[in-house]
């Protein structure tokens, strides 16, 4: 697989070809951590859009200081959250499809792992999906969600519990 | 030496191998005598299978995502030429817009500084 800042730079002199591998890697990311934030699929499909193409334009403004995939979770959390304000405003209301699973044959244990996640606060959610499923460092998290280490820290702390008492 | 409190807390960040090298090396250490620890350990490793496991069945983007983006992408270059080295290159390169257009653009570099020579597209990717 190239490595992710090369594809990056690619993109930014608009190599298609790069964008469309860059696209591969991160879209179902982007669009499942949309999903956790926004339990719902037709806004994270939105996120997922507007993100890859914020990509594309914005490539070129990556300056490296980070990893090319806190930079681009940062872009989709910006604009999921831009959606939830959306929402806010009523101007669309969000369905009630909340996880919904890929139609291959049901898996009890993932089912209900998924559906204790979806029972976390949104806060919760979001560093269990950054640090489980991306695998981001808590400093990398915090500096994504521009917030305190420890406060990362804690937030993780409150969310296992609550997963392992949901769990079993 | 950590204690039990700071132990518990690095330890999802333990499991997802992303701590520092004296981090891991302070957990390790405190786990070497700590049953419990361990044992939260244990219980860490097994909930990060199961949630990795879980997200990965949350459904992937649809198709239709790419096609929006592809579009609103407008001009996906169709081929690019790149000649030279880092003291003087020139690339060429020829795209085609949403309309159907086809755009060209090239550049020049001297000294890995890039200049711009010449932009056909009207409205393409910028």
């Amino acid at each position: 697989m190239p490595d992710t800042h090369d594809l990056l730079a690619r993109v930014a002199r608009r190599d298609a070809r790069a964008f469309r591998a860059l696209y591969k890697q991160y879209a179902d990311r982007v669009f499942r951590y949309a999903l956790t934030l926004l339990h719902n699929r037709h806004l994270a499909e939105e996120v997922a859009q507007e993100t890859m193409v914020a990509v594309w334009k914005g490539a070129g403004s990556f300056s490296g200081r980070s990893q090319v995939s806190t930079w681009i979770f940062g872009i989709a959390r910006n604009q999921a959250h831009t959606l939830l304000r959306r929402e806010i405003k009523g101007e669309r209301r969000p369905d009630e499809a909340l996880f919904l699973p890929d139609p291959a044959p049901a898996v009890e244990r993932e089912e209900r792992v998924l559906a204790a996640v979806g029972t976390l606060p949104e806060e919760q959610r979001e560093i269990v999906f950054l640090a489980f499923y991306e695998n981001l460092s808590y400093r990398a998290i915090a500096n994504l969600l521009a917030i305190p280490e420890g406060t990362v820290k804690s937030r993780m702390y409150h969310a296992k519990r609550r997963l392992a008492e949901a769990l079993g | 030496m950590i204690d039990c409190d700071k132990a518990r807390e690095l330890i999802p960040w333990y499991v997802n191998g992303t701590l520092t090298g004296d981090e891991a090396r302070e957990i390790a250490s405190h786990l070497a005598g700590c049953p419990t620890c361990r044992e939260e350990l244990a219980q860490a490793v097994r909930l990060s299978w199961e949630l990795r496991a879980a997200f990965e069945r949350m459904p992937a983007v649809p198709e239709r995502v790419w096609e929006k983006v592809k579009t609103r992408a407008q001009g996906i270059s169709l081929g690019r030429i790149d000649v030279g080295s880092f003291l003087l290159g020139l690339s060429l390169g020829l795209s085609v817009t949403r309309s159907g257009n086809p755009s060209f653009k090239s550049d020049l570099r001297l000294l890995g500084r890039r200049v711009a020579l010449f932009n056909s597209s009207k409205g393409g990717l910028k």
